[in-house]
């Protein structure tokens, strides 16, 4: 009975203190939460709510925002070019361009929801939990959307300059970004890594085209796409280093500006 | 060993070669200068005239293609499409 009482009171005093802990570590991000910072938040999938330093909430999404708008100029261009002489190559330019487009679209929205949801007033650890949960689903269904049709538009483009026509290869590897993006465990350093090779590919046709023409229009476009892959080095150790964040988003700036003045520069002739 | 053509350097050539003949040229003579096959100049005159390019008009029983004012408009907007391409390689 002695021994009943006591392994009761143990269990009492076990139970108060795994309490105690819950308590701090809710208070501790609730204190993070009241302090604008996001960087402890993960999602399913390992996908962190936020990628870089405080200071940069917001500034990612216009970065991305850019992306969309200069993306659509491109596909828009394509169009243009697809309606007056009818060659397949530039609907599919334009197809690729706009999935890219598309689904920065959709992770401009989807940071912008988690910006706007959990940087608000937030009274208690309870709202703060709730409202996490309500983000999380609609930050996981956005994430997977953007690199879904990421892949799909980059994978476009190196059919295209690699001219792969045969459709059963490239069915095969629509297959392969499915199979990637619903099994990944680590989502994001799996997309990462993927984009990254179809950009090694990109750039070396890149590379091969500038030392046929020499011209600074596919100088330009050379250099835009290394620094999107160059951007992909830094997301990929992101899982390790979260400031490099914010040096992938500016390469990633810099690679879409190059195209915006290639295309500028295009326009003017 | 020159590169193959593609369909926008045979389009821009065949509306130049009726350019550089007064925006009026005889089929016999777009034959020669577009250097395609007969099959392959018929295919892509009929291209052109639906697309509004060029249009066909009768002389004395001779036949001719004009080049119409979408067809300057493109001839324009060629050097666009042809830098854009080449910056990507297209």
């Amino acid at each position: 009975m002695w021994n009943i009482g006591f392994l009761f009171a143990l269990g009492l005093v076990r139970q108060q203190f795994i309490n105690h802990l819950l308590r701090q570590v809710l208070e501790v991000i609730f204190t993070k939460f009241k302090n604008k910072d996001l960087s402890h938040l993960v999602g399913e999938h390992n996908m962190g709510f936020v990628f870089g330093p405080s200071w940069f909430y917001g500034i990612d999404t216009i970065i991305e925002f850019v992306a969309v708008l200069i993306t659509l100029f491109i596909a828009i261009y394509s169009f243009r070019i697809y309606k007056l002489i009818h060659d397949r190559k530039y609907l599919y330019f334009m197809l690729a361009f706009l999935l890219v487009s598309a689904s920065y679209s959709i992770r401009t929205l989807t940071d912008w929801l988690v910006y706007t949801s959990l940087l608000g007033r937030i009274p208690n650890v309870m709202a703060a939990v709730s409202k996490v949960a309500t983000v999380s689903t609609l930050h996981t269904i956005g994430y997977l959307a953007y690199v879904f049709m990421t892949l799909a538009g980059f994978m476009i483009l190196v059919a295209i300059f690699l001219k792969i026509q045969d459709i059963r290869i490239v069915s095969l590897l629509f297959i392969f970004i499915i199979i990637l993006t619903a099994l990944s465990q680590s989502i994001l350093v799996a997309f990462h890594i993927t984009l990254l090779l179809m950009l090694l590919y990109i750039v070396a046709h890149l590379y091969m085209n500038y030392s046929r023409t020499r011209s600074v229009s596919s100088f330009l476009v050379l250099y835009s796409m290394a620094c999107l892959l160059a951007a992909q080095v830094f997301f990929v150790v992101l899982t390790f280093y979260s400031s490099y964040f914010v040096t992938g988003q500016l390469l990633q700036l810099a690679g879409f500006l190059l195209l915006l003045i290639n295309m500028i520069l295009v326009l003017k002739k | 060993m020159k590169e193959k053509r593609g369909r926008l350097e045979i389009i821009y050539d065949i509306l130049v070669a009726i350019q550089n003949k007064n925006g009026s040229i005889k089929p016999t003579h777009l034959l020669y200068k577009s250097n395609l096959s007969y099959q392959r100049m018929n295919i892509y005159v009929d291209e052109l005239i639906k697309k509004g390019f060029i249009s066909k008009d009768f002389d004395d029983n001779n036949k001719f293609f004009i080049l119409t004012d979408s067809g300057y408009s493109f001839l324009a907007e060629f050097k666009k499409i042809k830098e854009f391409t080449d910056s990507f390689g297209l």
